[in-house]
């Protein structure tokens, strides 16, 4: 044994040393030294493409990559050609924020999307920003993550809470509701969503007949329908995941008061099997959407000819949504393509890859951005507002047989049934 | 009268699931932690059979039982049986909970993470009594559970195997030098629970929606029904099962869902404070100075 043990230590270095410089390789395709003096341009990305917020991160990655795939075949941006580095942080954001260090040092990357996760976003925000990365949020929703003072390159083309609350209340007021019921679960989540609901109502000066919390998961939800009911509730603004949401309506529907009032969810109804737990109720049920669900010019459920023409690309490249390669609805991948374009677009009109030249063109030329495929027609950035879309663009989206088809929420049918 | 259905409802699961915990306890001494976990995978393999295989609702219960009593029986033989005198080695509290996460770990992997739309009996129709709507199948879980309680103690009081049971429950060495089998007798209660199981995730499982946490809130007060009522004793599993349920349906109306288990378990605290054998050990079920009998 002692005869072997120069031999042990030494296999045991080489093995170390292997995993130390393996650990450091990249997931994606590393740019070349060569390539990137002819002119290119690195885009980074880091999400989740395993663990179970996968879905979300795997989208942005396919709809990045069908943007960069259809601009670098025209040429790039402005002749470079757009590099794709991409890591996987599993949700975590001690693993997020490393391997956005990585991307910033290593791979010189000049613009990042996401990550999907808020909490993602926030262990690395500050490093993206000193180091003056334009960043693009499209799916995460924290609200502490858009601030133009302390993260002046970071913008995000989704809608938060409070924009969602916000739109929530306004639709509930302009639809002439009068006894408004607030409702959600006893977590941060259902806790924030209230807390930004009551501020949305204050500010459209609307006075909730109650707020009502119930327990998350809870096995009987008819208690929480009895309240609902006891309030005289002619609408409900619901900050309620899947089954819980469905179990709610359910429970409305079996005291026979469904049909007396309007249940309007946030973006959490869309989750898969609200449409099919909830029962007959789903009928008075409401979402928010913004263009990527309602066409403008028809003002009907329905895609507008520039989304169904993206949706026909996502197809073609992804398949249709199930299992398989495309597990998500197409707004989600649609978001990460759109980044990108939003991106070229701003290098472009600044005529510079540098970061405050597409900064200010974000903030102040952003109305003549005319690409109308992501959540909404119009976005609002400005100095003072690095959020895209406000409460005023989003639209009540009855959650029908078209709203929770592939086009537009995914097709429910397809995940959680082991039918096709 | 809403308000009493519903407690009622929901109370019969617990009272099926204190029932379950107790004939396992009463011949054991042991309380099955693992019992929530088979309850969700009757309500599962159910679920699976109608969709799956397209089996209408008895056939896809009866396989339901007959899975949970398998799931039962290899519970025993693996988690209890093999740790000798129960008394002594308390290891099977390691040993169950970690079937229950077994159980809950495979649904998960075999079933999915979904929750799944569960059909309720009679197609989901209601009648009106009164003010209040009333589901046939909330009737029916309440009849089901009354009848599976009648059952259980018309066999333990009036049958050769329900003297044996109580045989062993009262001393198994004892039992055996009787010539009873308390092995046997021991692994037929498992089995007995595992059936009970399923019956009561069919039953619960149009109201959570099918999911492998299905029974996780529930499961909790399966046990705290048992100990409401008694501990180990068939008829106090109704009684603290129908209580419970009564006693949330009704605070849950005027309280805040954040505290509504807190309020359920203070009550239970109180209950045990004053009447550590449940509420049948108090003195107005006793008159005659006898204890409660233990099945």
């Amino acid at each position: 044994m002692r005869k072997n043990k120069p031999f042990i230590v030494l296999l045991t270095l080489v093995l170390m040393m292997t995993l130390v410089l393996s650990g450091c390789g990249g997931t994606a395709e590393t740019p070349d030294n060569d390539e990137e003096a002819a002119g290119e341009v690195i885009i980074g990305y880091v999400g989740p493409m395993t663990g179970p917020s996968a879905t979300m991160g795997t989208a942005t990655k396919q709809g990045a990559e069908l943007a960069i795939e259809e601009i670098n075949a025209l040429g790039g941006i402005m002749g470079s050609t757009i590099q794709f580095v991409t890591r996987d942080d599993e949700a975590d954001p001690t693993k997020s924020k490393t391997a956005v260090e990585e991307l910033i040092d290593r791979e010189k990357v000049q613009m990042m999307i996401g990550q999907p996760n808020s909490t993602s976003v926030a262990a690395a925000e500050d490093y993206v920003n000193q180091n003056k990365i334009i960043q693009i949020l499209n799916i995460a929703t924290n609200t502490a993550l858009i601030d133009p003072e302390k993260y002046p390159y970071t913008f995000r083309t989704f809608f938060p809470s409070p924009v969602q609350a916000e739109a929530l209340v306004n639709i509930a007021k302009e639809a002439g509701f009068k006894n408004i019921v607030l409702l959600g679960d006893t977590t941060a989540l259902g806790n924030d969503g209230i807390a930004a609901l009551q501020a949305a109502c204050e500010a459209a000066g609307v006075t909730p007949v109650e707020a009502i919390t119930y327990k998350s998961g809870d096995a009987d939800m008819t208690p929480v329908a009895e309240k609902i009911k006891s309030a005289g509730t002619d609408c409900i603004l619901a900050w309620t995941l899947g089954a819980d949401g469905a179990k709610i309506v359910s429970a409305l529907s079996r005291i026979g008061y469904m049909d007396s009032l309007t249940y309007l969810g946030y973006t959490g109804l869309t989750l898969p099997n609200f449409r099919e737990l909830a029962g007959d109720g789903v009928d008075r049920c409401f979402t928010l959407n913004g263009s990527w669900s309602v066409d403008a010019a028809s003002g009907q459920v329905q895609l507008d000819d520039a989304r169904q023409a993206l949706y026909d690309k996502i197809v073609e490249k992804y398949g249709k949504y199930g299992a398989g390669e495309r597990t998500t609805t197409p707004w989600m991948i649609a978001s990460g393509y759109d980044a990108i374009y939003l991106y070229k677009w701003a290098v472009e009109t600044a005529g510079s890859f540098d970061a405050d030249a597409v900064k200010e063109v974000l903030e102040t030329k952003i109305s003549d951005y005319d690409m109308k495929i992501g959540q909404t027609d119009t976005y609002r950035f400005s100095a003072e507002n690095h959020e895209a879309i406000s409460g005023k663009d989003l639209l009540p989206v009855l959650l029908d047989k078209m709203a929770t088809s592939d086009k537009i929420f995914g097709d429910v049918n397809v995940r959680g049934t082991f039918e096709k | 009268m809403q308000q009493l259905i519903f407690g009622l409802a929901n109370g019969s699961i617990y009272a099926l699931m204190a029932l379950a915990i107790g004939m396992v306890s009463s011949t054991t001494g042991i309380v099955n932690f693992a019992h929530a976990s088979v309850v969700m995978m009757g309500a599962m393999v159910s679920w699976w059979m109608m969709v799956i295989y397209g089996l209408s609702y008895l056939p896809a219960l009866i396989i339901a039982i007959v899975v949970s009593i398998v799931l039962n029986i290899v519970m025993y033989e693996a988690c209890v049986k093999k740790l000798g005198n129960l008394q002594h080695n308390v290891g099977w509290i390691i040993t169950l909970f970690g079937a229950s996460i077994i159980l809950d770990n495979t649904a998960r992997m075999v079933f999915g993470t979904e929750p799944q739309a569960f059909p309720y009996l009679f197609e989901g129709k209601m009648v009106t009594i009164g003010d209040a709507n009333i589901l046939l199948h909330e009737l029916m879980m309440i009849t089901i559970a009354i009848v599976i309680g009648i059952v259980y103690q018309t066999v333990i009081k009036k049958t050769r195997f329900g003297r044996a049971v109580r045989a062993v429950a009262f001393r198994p060495s004892t039992a055996e030098l009787m010539g009873i089998k308390s092995e046997y007798i021991i692994l037929l209660c498992f089995a007995m629970a595992g059936a009970v199981a399923a019956v009561g995730g069919v039953l619960i499982a149009p109201i959570t929606f099918a999911s492998y946490t299905m029974t996780l809130s529930i499961g909790l007060k399966g046990f705290a029904a048992a100990v409401l009522g008694g501990f180990g004793n068939a008829k106090g599993a109704f009684i603290g099962g129908l209580s419970l349920g009564i006693i949330e349906s009704f605070i849950s109306i005027f309280i805040p869902a954040g505290i509504k288990d807190s309020i359920s378990f203070v009550i239970m605290i109180v209950v045990i404070i004053f009447l550590p054998g449940g509420i049948l050990s108090a003195k107005i079920f006793n008159k005659n100075g006898f204890a409660s009998e233990k099945v």
